[in-house]
């Protein structure tokens, strides 16, 4: 298998911690902006349901 | 200039700020991160002492322990400040900063897993540090399950702050459990700090690391905290009348 040479022979376990860090860093902030969609729906939807009680 | 701090712990006035900080801390961390992994890929020996190229997980591994840990001191600190100020904000501030945290402590157990075995020769060990990071990622995971069983915010706050404060202790134990002072008493795979012999291109490029990791950190907390606010703060005017609540 063919690596970096400041991996030498290591590659899978060099690749396999830095692979983990960035899957989970970039994760977590697109997970957090799907999650802030869904939070202004339910404000949205809460919003509505109490508008239409006043009304 | 006197700057009045209790204005700030107002949700209304922290989450325009939370949004405006959060693109800068997760944009300056990429560039740190980068800068970083440079450093330390290329401008560093080869051979650690007795370590092979795998030694460059150091990186990852140190960086993400720290936060682990610092991240669950800060974590407490917040919950502190709720019980003694009741403000709600450092209550949605220690739960902003626990999936983080968790993430980060999972993340030096799986990089040190990845060192231990080229190392070692072993994934696990049931050694003093490696079984403490493992008790304190179960406390992250207690805090959050804690947290999400109590519907009632207020309630939910205190206990899970309660539990938070007991497992501080966690803390010292993890940094003595390397650190204890007769190097001898302590059955330990895990090698001490030895923050002082290491080559400085090593080091410089593991404190780059650790800012881009802290600055990764405070970006993702600033994104998520404002999630709970909108969250908790749904039946009141100001969100309702926020332009992107429209």
């Amino acid at each position: 298998m063919g690596s970096l040479p400041s991996m030498g022979d290591y590659g899978f376990y060099i690749g396999a911690s830095y692979g983990l860090a960035l899957l989970f860093m970039l994760l977590e902030p697109w997970l957090l902006g799907r999650k802030k969609r869904s939070v202004i729906k339910n404000v949205q939807r809460f919003v509505r349901i109490n508008k239409n009680r006043h009304d | 200039m006197r700057i009045n701090w209790f204005k700030y712990a107002a949700p209304a006035n922290f989450y325009p700020i939370a949004g405006a900080l959060a693109p800068w801390f997760i944009a300056l961390a990429g560039v740190l991160a980068i800068i970083g992994l440079y450093w330390g890929f290329f401008q560093t020996p080869d051979i650690l002492t007795d370590q092979k190229q795998y030694y460059r997980i150091i990186f990852v591994h140190v960086a993400s322990a720290w936060m682990g840990m610092w991240l669950y001191a800060m974590l407490v600190l917040w919950a502190l400040i709720g019980i003694i100020f009741n403000t709600r904000l450092s209550y949605m501030f220690a739960a902003a900063i626990a999936p983080t945290g968790a993430m980060f402590t999972f993340l030096s157990l799986w990089t040190g897993a990845f060192w231990g075995e080229p190392s070692w020769g072993t994934w696990w060990d049931w050694d003093p540090r490696m079984t403490s990071m493992l008790i304190l990622l179960f406390l992250y995971i207690g805090y959050m399950a804690l947290q999400s069983a109590i519907d009632d915010p207020r309630r939910s706050d205190k206990a899970s702050s309660v539990l938070a404060m007991v497992g501080l202790v966690m803390v010292p134990v993890i940094y003595w459990s390397v650190n204890c002072p007769n190097p001898a008493e302590c059955a330990a795979l895990h090698q001490s700090s030895s923050m002082e012999q290491i080559d400085p291109n090593i080091r410089n490029a593991m404190f780059i690391m650790v800012a881009s990791f802290w600055i990764y950190s405070f970006g993702v907390i600033m994104l998520r905290i404002r999630n709970i606010i909108l969250e908790r703060e749904k039946q009141t005017r100001w969100v309702q009348e926020l332009k992107e609540c429209q």
